[in-house]
This record gives C-alpha cells, sequence and structure tokens, in this order.
C-alpha cells in the first residue's frame, strides 16, 4: 500500500489554484517579455511591452489571493519576519517559505517593468517628470538588469508552485518530481499564447513578433505533453487515482492546451490583420493552463485519509 | 535540551476505554465538532474517526474476523503525534511556528501559526490540521505545558493498562523490547516496536504492535516531504532552461532568416 495514502488532504481549494495559475502566467508573459527584451530586435518592443503589462496585472491578484487562503491572515507578515525575536523569516528549504521572498522579488522586478511599459505607452498616463525615470528602468544597462533578475525570479515562481506539492507526502503529489517541470512549462505554453492573443488586437505588434510567440507556445505544448507522460510513467500504480473526474479535467487539459496548440494554424501575423487571428484557440490554451492545476490540485484532495 | 521524552504505546493491553481521548480532550480544552454532539460513525465503537484539530489522541479498533465469524481478535490502539526525530510538518513550516522543544518534542506555537496548511500533507502519518475553533493548525503537544512542570502528559496518566507508558525515550526504549521478548517467549512472535531509528530517525512516540503497520493506518516506510526537494528543483531547472534555449533559438533562427530575407532582397541582380 502507497504511505502516502496514510497522509490528511491540505484542504487547498480554488483560491491556492487561481494563485497557481496567475502566477504562472505572471511569471511566464513576464520571462517573454523579458527574452524579446534582452535578445530580440526593435520590432518586438511592444509585445514584451504587452508582457509586461499583463506580468504585473496578474501579479496584483496574487497576494490577496494567497492572504485570503490562510487560516489566519492577519498573521501573513510571519511568512517574512520572525516572531519571537528581531530577524527575517527566511527557510531555503520550505518551498513555501522560499517562494514568499521569490514572489516579493519577482513583484518588485515586475512592478518595476510594468511602470516602464505603462508610462512608454501613447495613449497612457505619462507620470510628469517621473515618466523619464520610468522609461529609463527599460533602457541600457539598467532595462538589461531588470529583465535578467526578473527572469530569474520568474522562473522560480513559474516552478516552485509543482514543487511546493511535490515535497509533502500527499498521493498524486510526492509521487513524482516532475510537478514544478510541469507547472514551469504549461506556463510558457499559456504564457505564449495569452501574449499570442493580446498582441493580436493591439496596434503595433509586429507579425514576426507573433509567429515567435506561435512557435513558443508549440514548443513548449510540446515538451509540456512529453513531461506529462514522464510523470504518469513515474507515478506507476499511483496513476490509477487519475481514473476520476480530475483524471478526465487532466485529459481535457492535454487535448485542449498541449494538443490543440501543435496543431493551430500559424497566425496570420500581429496587428495586421487581427481578425483573422484565431482567437478561440489560445483563450482554450489559456484556461486549459487552469485546468491542469486544478486536477492536479483537486484529484490529491479528493484522497482521503487511509 | 533536557532528556528525550516521549510515549511508548503498547497496544496489546489497550482495552479501548478512551480515557486518554477524554484527559487529552479536557486538559488541554479541546473544542469539540458538531458542539459535542454524538455522531455515530458506523465504524465499530471508533466515532472519533482519525486525528486531526479537535483530535489529538485517537483509539483505532480493528476487528480481524474469519467470514464465518468463528474466529477473530480485537486490535486497539491509542494513536497521537508520533514527534518524530526527523519531522515533515517542522520541515516545511514556512513560519517557524512549529518548533522543537527541549524534550525533543514538536509543538506549533499557537500564536505564530498562520493556518496556510503546509503542515497537513507533509506529516506522514496525518496527525495535524486545522482546529476549526482557533483557525490554527494543532496536533499533540504532547502536554508541552505540563511537562515543564514535571507532570505527566495527561493521556498517559489517565490510561487505566499502562498502554500508555510516558518518560525517558531511551528508558521506554529499553522497556519495550523487554515486553516484545516476553511476548516472543510466550510465542508470540509478532510481537515487534514500530518506531525505531530506521523509522524517520526516531519516533518519540512509538508503539508495540502484533501485525503490520498499515492494519493499524500507519505508513510502513514514511519518509520526509523533502526527499522530492532537491530532485523536483533540478527538473524544474532543467525545464527553465529549455524554455529559455527554445524561447532564445526561434528568436535567433527567425531573426537570421529575416536578416537572410533583407540581404536577399536588396541583391541589385534580383531588383526587378
Amino acid at each position: 500500500m502507497n504511505d502516502h495514502l496514510f497522509t490528511a488532504p491540505a484542504h487547498w481549494g480554488w483560491l491556492i489554484v487561481l494563485y497557481f495559475f496567475l502566477g504562472g502566467i505572471s511569471a511566464g508573459t513576464y520571462l517573454l517579455a523579458a527574452l524579446l527584451d534582452l535578445f530580440g530586435s526593435a520590432e518586438h518592443r511592444p509585445t514584451a511591452r504587452l508582457g509586461y503589462l499583463a506580468s504585473f496585472t496578474a501579479l496584483a491578484l496574487c497576494p490577496p489571493l494567497l492572504i485570503l487562503d490562510l487560516d489566519q491572515p492577519l498573521r501573513f507578515w510571519h511568512l517574512m519576519v520572525m516572531s519571537q525575536r528581531p530577524g527575517l523569516m527566511i527557510k531555503w528549504y520550505s518551498p513555501m517559505s522560499l517562494g514568499s521572498w521569490a514572489l516579493l522579488g519577482f513583484g518588485a522586478c515586475s512592478f518595476a517593468a510594468f511602470l516602464a511599459a505603462i508610462s512608454a505607452s501613447d495613449t497612457g498616463p505619462r507620470f510628469g517628470r517621473l515618466g523619464a525615470a520610468f522609461r529609463a528602468l527599460r533602457e541600457g544597462w539598467m532595462g538589461k538588469l531588470l529583465a535578467l533578475s526578473g527572469a530569474g525570479f520568474a522562473f522560480f515562481v513559474a516552478g516552485y508552485t509543482g514543487i511546493l506539492l511535490a515535497v509533502t507526502n500527499r498521493p498524486i503529489w510526492a509521487d513524482t518530481p516532475l510537478l514544478g517541470a510541469l507547472f514551469l512549462l504549461s506556463s510558457a505554453t499559456a504564457s505564449a499564447a495569452l501574449l499570442s492573443l493580446l498582441s493580436a488586437r493591439r496596434a503595433g505588434s509586429s507579425p514576426a513578433s507573433a509567429r515567435w510567440l506561435h512557435a513558443v507556445e508549440q514548443r513548449a505544448a510540446l515538451l509540456e505533453l512529453a513531461v506529462l507522460a514522464a510523470l504518469l510513467i513515474w507515478q506507476g500504480r499511483t496513476a490509477r487515482v487519475w481514473l476520476g473526474p480530475w483524471g478526465l479535467a487532466l485529459a481535457a487539459a492535454v487535448v485542449v492546451g498541449m494538443l490543440a496548440p501543435l496543431l493551430l494554424p500559424k497566425p496570420a501575423g500581429g496587428a495586421g490583420a487581427p481578425e483573422a487571428s484565431p482567437r478561440l484557440g489560445p483563450l482554450l490554451v489559456v484556461a486549459s493552463s487552469l485546468l491542469l492545476r486544478a486536477a492536479v490540485v483537486f484529484a490529491s484532495e479528493a484522497v482521503p485519509h487511509a | 535540551m533536557t532528556e528525550a521524552m516521549g510515549f511508548y504505546t503498547d497496544t496489546t493491553v489497550c482495552i479501548g476505554c478512551k480515557a486518554c481521548e477524554v484527559a487529552c480532550k479536557q486538559w488541554n480544552q479541546i473544542s469539540s465538532t458538531n458542539g459535542g454532539q454524538n455522531v455515530l460513525s458506523g465504524d465499530s465503537y471508533d466515532n472519533t474517526r482519525k486525528l486531526d484539530g479537535e483530535h489529538w489522541r485517537h483509539v483505532k479498533f480493528i476487528e480481524q474476523f474469519s467470514e464465518d465469524r468463528t474466529m477473530g481478535r480485537w486490535l486497539m490502539m491509542s494513536d497521537v503525534c508520533k514527534h518524530c526525530v526527523q519531522a515533515g510538518c517542522l520541515e516545511v513550516c514556512p513560519t517557524g511556528a512549529i518548533f522543537r522543544s527541549e524534550f525533543d518534542t514538536v509543538v506549533i506555537q499557537q500564536d505564530a501559526c498562520i493556518g496556510c496548511r503546509a503542515c497537513i500533507p507533509a506529516c506522514p502519518f496525518g496527525v495535524i490540521d486545522i482546529n476549526p475553533v482557533t483557525h490554527t493548525a494543532q496536533k499533540c503537544t504532547l502536554c508541552y505545558d505540563r511537562m515543564k512542570v514535571g507532570m505527566t502528559p495527561a493521556c498517559a496518566q489517565a490510561c487505566p493498562t499502562a498502554s500508555i507508558q510516558f518518560g525517558p525515550i531511551a528508558e521506554l526504549r529499553t522497556r519495550a523490547e523487554a515486553r516484545v521478548e516476553a511476548l516472543h517467549a510466550q510465542g508470540k512472535n509478532d510481537a515487534y516496536i514500530y518506531g525505531d531509528e530506521k523509522i524517520l530517525g526516531g519516533l518519540n512516540s512509538f508503539y508495540l504492535l502484533v501485525d503490520k503497520p498499515e492494519v493499524y493506518g500507519l505508513p510502513a516506510a514514511p519518509k520526509l516531504p523533502s526527499k522530492n526537494l532537491v530532485l523536483s528543483s533540478i527538473f524544474s531547472a532543467l525545464a527553465a532552461a529549455a524554455v529559455g534555449i527554445l524561447g532564445l533559438l526561434s528568436l535567433r533562427t527567425r531573426t537570421q532568416r529575416a536578416g537572410a530575407n533583407a540581404a536577399n532582397a536588396a541583391k541589385p541582380g534580383d531588383a526587378p
């Protein structure tokens, strides 16, 4: 009998699932934007800007979700500060502790990039003299530093939620070390789809960016599919737990979020032909990223204490 | 640290009286589900069902009967937090609310617990849960307050058959080994100790059992939640590297292709 069946469920519900999803989207969009900013040409700048805007918008929703999920929400600061003596509360071997700090670091980078992106808009707020300082955050060595450090945090935020689940004793979660990789790849796929969707509706986005996003989405989806297959093989006999409603949800996530991107046609190309760009496909890919996390969390939560 | 203290539970002399459960609830002033109203489980004499935030002691009733019910035996066991030497709950707690006391026991500091519930799935025995009244994670403290003033934990003091014994771990282990030898001498060769150093560095609340651990609802080889930490991190880092490389390569290929197209277009011979 699997030893993990003698444990109790964590009672993690939709708030946590939503956080896993939004955190992944935020990290993924930042990563893609940083890649475009660091290594792309000037024509990719508008898409990178969209990525930063999407990243902070998704991230802003995360702390409230996490705090509301606590049974003692007003004590959330204990995650950062020691309770009995002065000092910072950091436990390198606790994914939740490290994740809290990573979220703080990523939040700072994402907010700075968001300010730079929003102040660069022709139609948005210019922030007066501050606007120039904000815009400078994405220029020169400062821009490179912001993109690099933010990308480092983003990689962590995209993957640590899966590691957090794996570092338990629950069935499904603790039966594989691949959940972190799966969540990270799912974040990349869904974020590429989201940015495709957003940039198709925006003037100024280049067809080259749209094609690059499509390529990233396809390749990340392929990797995601491979990691999921490896994960199910790794789980061995425990994989039977998937024979239920959450297994069906996982199957739906596979079809919509991993197989569909591989079969979807190439976008017609950016703002030039927004009407021609498929919208339902990317939307389904984004939704499947949420479904994947829900399936993983709830499939284990549904296993009662033996 | 003072001497390591703990429980030795000899399940062969447990009579299922539940005095330990009552004493624990009374001393620790633990709330009762459903306003204390008794809701029958239909599972033998066990209406406590499991250990959780409101039940820090749980007497298990295991009925083993032949199909025609002419042969059978009852196994009874008063279950409790194992106060593991390598404790999974303590390992994952992000706030440091769970600490190791001077008696080598594991205690949850109630005013620092934020109710994140990370400790619940981390415990390999399913001991911890949220108390619905305090909204914090709770479990047996091995009567930390009583131990501090030299008293015996309430459950061990209430146990009428000395099934639950409290004392220094070294002394308890010697006592348990002697009991196993005595049972073997009586022909009860299935008696053994569950919770020696091979299990999570040793359980400071260990048991004398006469059947497989799974029969008592205990994992045969419990492990720390961190067993997956390094490998999970490596795989995530590999996935991160793959995403980065994929993104970069396709960006580079596209830039090169665009460059080549531009160069071809600029060739004078190709001009219309």
